[in-house]
């Protein structure tokens, strides 16, 4: 108890002491920061005066020199701070010095302040760990790693753009690997692009099963022909190990438990590179003798026509190798051995596509395959992917972040390597306890799962195959495609195609589907315009512009067209995108959600959906009465009105109030009731009324109808002609034309024509042309009539013509009042001119008749 | 084939796919498979869609009635409404000419069919509806219904009003059906076209619902059992 008290003690006068001398250091800097102040007032002041000392060379150079040693100062001071600044050139405005030194001020004080803080914590016995200020060239607005971590340690508020800035480095770094030249071509690996099907490159056939002959077809004639065919058709669809993997049995060590062996950790194992064909070698032996290893493989479809595998992960139960496989492209089928072998278990995750890569690349099957992939579906677990399984058995978070990595980049980065390494390192153990928990669930399971598993092994490389309709499921349509459109996208996607092939790129390396979409969508005119719709411009864009071009100018050509798409080639399209858009309705748009997968085939946490197409068929109605919450529902009865009501505490039911109450509400009616009550009346009515209607009709009988209106069906009746309004008609038209067809109604009286044109007035059967000839004709006519004053026919209007020209002609003018000619004329439509030469002459006129009666019908027109 | 009128509670599985059916009401989708979403009975019908092929629709309903199914107002039910009231919207554009130039009386649907729901939902009826094809009169709603009037009335489609149920009286068996005088006495109907207060005798014109008059105020109600 005593002897921390002195340890106090002395902790006091040492901190005494060390304030002591602090304070005396802070006087020291300010006695020489006041010194400093004074000599900087004798030195010239900027303006005239430092001009003028600028001229002579030796104060110059003292300046000159005096800055850099003044700037590696700073520098100096700086970096022994921890905050390295960047200095300014020699030479720099005093602005620029300025804004570095509070830049460095700033920076001074924030680092102090987080060591503040850090000592804080300490003082409340937290872990010190002061954060490393690691400045790299000089402090930039990009914010250092250290103070992410720092960030990232104490949860700052704003994570989210901390961890955006880790991933944007992340992205930085991984643009930085940048493959100059693609390894097909450095290490000359061939890739046979043609439509031609796929060969396999098998060459040596190990762990062959002897064929039985003893069951051969017997054809005398065709027997040997029959033979050539069926070898044919082996190399292209045939599995050429179908007969071991149908006949492999699974060796009894692995379908009894045992004790899960736990895997060694990174640092204890040794890793192999192999990039040597002496490597290889030993590692084919090194696999051989053992019982059980794990594959990956990475892979790289972006830049090759049919993908390229890039990386062979290896692990055994002490070793990890990684096949580097570009120099030793063509040797790795000696790998067939070990992978080919039946009593050799192979583990991998998710194996689908890794044994036809290695099929296709290195002509290696695989036989006795153990996929925890499928191991892991069987047991039912939530999510299926590597990262759960290994964090679920191994405990070990593996980072997933490379796992789209270009893995075609040599040399590989540390932690790609390391990557890769993990993938394969804990499989062993996952499968040894995937294995256990199979076979406590059920033993069945687990020979179930290796059935599945040789469904993989038989699956055999296919080329792709081009298929020219087929952005129809490739690409996802956002606008309906004319015939123009149309012609675009289809050429242009042929065009990908070949290009791809052509230059062992993928097609949409080439061509990105948006950018297709746009080209067909836009139908640019130009060059620029082509480039315009492709943004980051592709490179074969870039090169083969001409060929675009061209396609679009042709589809100019087409003629413009709306083109229909079938139902069918709809519902295919969206069954191949796994979409059920026919289905959309009004609830399963309110149920989709984006986190919902059950619309789609495919649920990445679920797996597939297991849909019975067998009992799609039959429509009945498959109800699990337990389930099913109907008897529920039927257990529930309507409960009796009286037993309904509540009554107070402690009282007891008033049961003839209580049954008062609900006759009176009985009496009550309803206005809704009312108005049922009324539709039935109604359709009572009616109903009579339709009965007396037709009784009233059976007793009138069936009378021939005299009444029609317009709702009665139209009866197709002959037209009647009535020769009275024919007449009617002859009255309107002129002369002439009366004269004509008189005589053509003549001659219809002579004999009778089939068509009687007399019957039709001239605008029923004469073009508007025809009719104007015609009525110019008349006029004519009717100008010789008037001259010959012909009066043939017995036209009444003609005859009031001829009556009014016997009138004109004995017209008295001496009877006539002819005062009216001397009043002036009046013209509504002519304004009034007084200097007018007309009525200047009227005036005239009338000055010598009446002064007084001129001058009033003058003013009289002026008003008007 | 598919039973129908067999009875399913919510989330019993109706079809295996929908085949060729088409979704109707009270059914949902989830896995490609058909579940009820409400209680009720299957049922299949007809049905004309717009390029006149008939399909077949299968539904899930309560009832045969409609009115049962709906638990909103649907366009065609008959509604019991009161009359808040007439012309609120325009009003004070038109307070210089002293008459009545409104355009809407606002009402609250009380009931649908025989179900009286706790809250009321707000409607207009527009003068166009107060009787069927006929030009538009210059004091719509003085003949017709007055505020405080009880109404019988039809939900009926408007295009040009989307916010608010939209009534209409536009027919012989609809109008009103319950009217207090200014004193809260009760009118009685003297013809289908006025009414006469109990109290002043003061004839008043209204449109009188052609139902028998049977529904009466709780103030009659009482006078009548007493």
């Amino acid at each position: 108890m005593s002897e921390p008290e002195p340890d106090a003690a002395e902790n006091a006068e040492l901190t005494k002491k060390k304030i002591i001398i602090m304070r005396k250091r802070v006087e020291e800097v300010m006695r020489n920061g006041a010194a400093l102040v004074r000599e900087s007032n004798g030195l010239p002041k900027s303006g005239a005066d430092f001009e003028l000392y600028n001229s002579y060379p030796t104060f110059n150079s003292f300046m000159k020199k005096s800055e850099e040693r003044l700037n590696a100062l700073m520098a100096k001071v700086t970096k022994s701070i921890g905050c390295a600044m960047r200095v300014p050139d020699v030479g720099a405005s005093v602005e620029h010095y300025t804004e570095c030194v509070i830049e460095a001020q700033d920076n001074i004080a924030e680092r102090v302040s987080t060591l503040h803080e850090v000592l804080k914590k300490a003082e409340l016995d937290q872990i010190v760990k002061v954060p490393e200020f690691i400045t790299k060239a000089a402090p930039t607005n990009r914010k250092t790693e250290a103070e992410i971590s720092a960030a990232m340690k104490t949860f700052s508020a704003n994570i989210g753009t901390v961890l955006a800035q880790k991933f944007r480095e992340q992205r930085e770094e991984a643009a930085q690997i940048v493959v100059l030249e693609k390894p097909q071509k450095t290490y000359s690996i061939g890739a046979d692009n043609s439509a031609a099907p796929f060969a396999s490159k098998l060459t040596v056939k190990h762990h062959a099963i002897e064929k039985r002959t003893g069951i051969t077809l017997i054809d005398d004639d065709e027997s040997g022909k029959r033979d050539w065919n069926r070898a044919e058709t082996e190399t292209e669809e045939e599995h050429p190990y179908i007969a071991e993997i149908l006949h492999f049995k699974v060796p009894k060590d692995q379908m009894t438990p045992a004790e899960p062996i736990k895997f060694k950790k990174l640092d204890e194992t040794t890793l192999t590179m192999v990039d040597t064909k002496e490597k290889l070698e030993a590692l084919r032996d090194v696999l051989n003798n053992v019982k059980e290893f794990a594959v990956d493989l990475e892979h790289n479809d972006m830049r090759s026509y049919l993908g390229l595998s890039c990386l062979i992960q290896i692990s055994t139960r002490d070793e990890d190798f990684i096949i580097d496989p570009f120099p030793i492209w063509d040797e790795i089928g000696i790998l067939n051995d070990p992978f080919a072998n039946p009593t050799i278990l192979k583990v991998l995750h998710g194996s689908d596509n890794d044994v036809l890569w290695l099929q296709r690349d290195f002509g290696v099957h695989i036989v006795n395959l153990f996929d925890t992939y499928v191991a892991m579906k069987k047991l039912k677990f939530p999510k299926f992917n590597l990262a759960y399984l290994v964090s679920r058995f191994a405990d070990v978070i593996l980072d997933k972040q490379y796992q789209l990595a270009d893995w075609r980049a040599r040399p590989l980065s540390k932690a790609m390597i390391n990557y890769a390494r993990e993938d394969t390192h804990y499989l062993l153990y996952c499968y040894d306890m995937l294995r256990e928990q199979l076979l406590k669930q059920n033993e069945q399971d687990l020979a179930s799962m290796y059935s599945e598993c040789t469904d993989v092994c038989v699956r055999v490389y296919k080329k792709p195959v081009f298929n020219p309709k087929g952005y129809m499921t490739e690409i996802k349509l956002r606008f309906a495609l004319n015939s123009r459109q149309d012609y675009v996208l289809t050429n242009l996607y042929r065009w990908r195609d070949t290009v791809a092939r052509a230059e062992d790129e993928s097609p949409q390396f080439v061509l990105p589907n948006t950018m297709l979409l746009n080209i067909s969508e836009s139908l640019p005119r130009d060059i620029g315009s082509i480039y315009g719709c492709c943004n980051p411009l592709p490179l074969f864009v870039k090169k083969r512009v001409g060929d675009i071009l061209k396609i679009v100018v042709q589809a100019r050509d087409v003629k413009l067209e709306k083109i229909e798409r079938t139902t069918k080639e709809k519902s295919d399209a969206q069954e191949a995108r796994g979409v059920m858009n026919d289905s959309m309705d009004h609830i399963t748009s309110i149920l989709k959600s984006k986190i919902d997968f059950s619309h789609t085939k495919f649920d990445e946490e679920r797996g597939e959906i297991e849909i019975d197409k067998t009992v799609e068929g039959n429509d009945t109605l498959l109800k699990d009465q337990q389930a099913s919450l109907l008897s529920v529902l039927q257990g529930s009865a309507v409960p009796n009105s009286e037993s309904m009501i509540v009554v107070e505490e402690g009282k007891s039911k008033n049961v003839k109030k209580v049954t008062k109450l609900l006759k009176e509400l009985d009496k009550f009616v309803t206005p809704y009731e009312c108005y049922q009550m009324m539709l039935i009346t109604k359709q009572k009515q009616e109903e009579e009324e339709r009965k007396e209607a037709e009784k009233k009709k059976l007793e009138e009988g069936d009378k021939p109808k005299t009444l029609f209106s317009h709702h009665d069906a139209s009866v197709n009746r002959k037209p009647e002609f009535d020769s009275k309004l024919l007449n009617v008609d002859n009255v309107r038209v002129d002369p002439a034309e009366v004269k004509e067809q008189e005589e053509a109604s003549v001659e219809a009286d002579k004999e009778p024509p089939v068509f009687d044109p007399s019957r039709f007035s001239d605008d029923q059967l004469m073009s508007k042309k025809a009719m104007k000839r015609k009525r110019d004709a008349a006029r004519r006519n009717i100008d010789v009539s008037i001259v010959f004053g012909e009066s043939s026919s017995s036209d009444s209007k003609k005859k009031k013509t001829g009556d009014e020209e016997k009138e004109v002609e004995e017209f008295d003018y001496d009877k006539t009042d002819s005062s009216a000619f001397h009043n002036p004329v009046r013209d509504d439509n002519e304004e009034f001119d007084p200097f007018h030469q007309k009525f200047r002459v009227k005036r005239s006129k009338k000055n010598n008749s009446t002064k007084k009666s001129s001058n009033r019908q003058g003013s009289i027109n002026y008003k008007k | 084939m598919i039973i129908t009128g067999t009875l399913v509670a919510p989330g019993d599985k109706v079809l295996d796919s929908i085949g060729n059916y088409r979704m109707g009401n009270g059914l949902y989708e989830a896995n490609r498979r058909i579940f009820a979403s409400v209680a009720g009975y299957v049922k299949v019908y007809g049905h004309k869609d717009k390029s006149d092929n008939l399909v077949q629709v299968i539904e899930v309903r309560r009832s045969e009635d409609q009115l049962e199914n709906e638990l909103l107002p649907y366009d065609g039910a008959v509604v019991t409404a009161k009359v808040m009231a007439v012309g609120l919207r325009y009003r004070h554009f038109f307070i210089l000419y002293l008459r009545d130039h409104s355009r809407f009386a606002k009402c609250d649907i009380i009931s649908i069919g025989d179900r009286v729901y706790k809250k009321r939902f707000s409607a207009l009826l527009p003068k166009k509806k107060l009787r069927p094809l006929e030009p538009e009169l210059s004091e719509p709603f003085k003949n017709f219904v007055r505020p405080n009037d009880y109404i019988l009335a039809k939900v009926c489609d408007d295009a040009g009003i989307k916010d608010k149920f939209v009534l209409s009286i536009a027919e012989d068996e609809l109008g009103v059906v319950l009217c207090r005088g200014k004193f809260g006495e009760t009118m009685k109907k003297v013809d289908w076209n006025t009414v006469v207060s109990t109290r002043t005798g003061k004839t008043e014109p209204r449109k009188m619902a052609r139902v028998p008059q049977k529904c009466m105020l709780p103030s009659d109600l009482k006078d009548s059992t007493s």
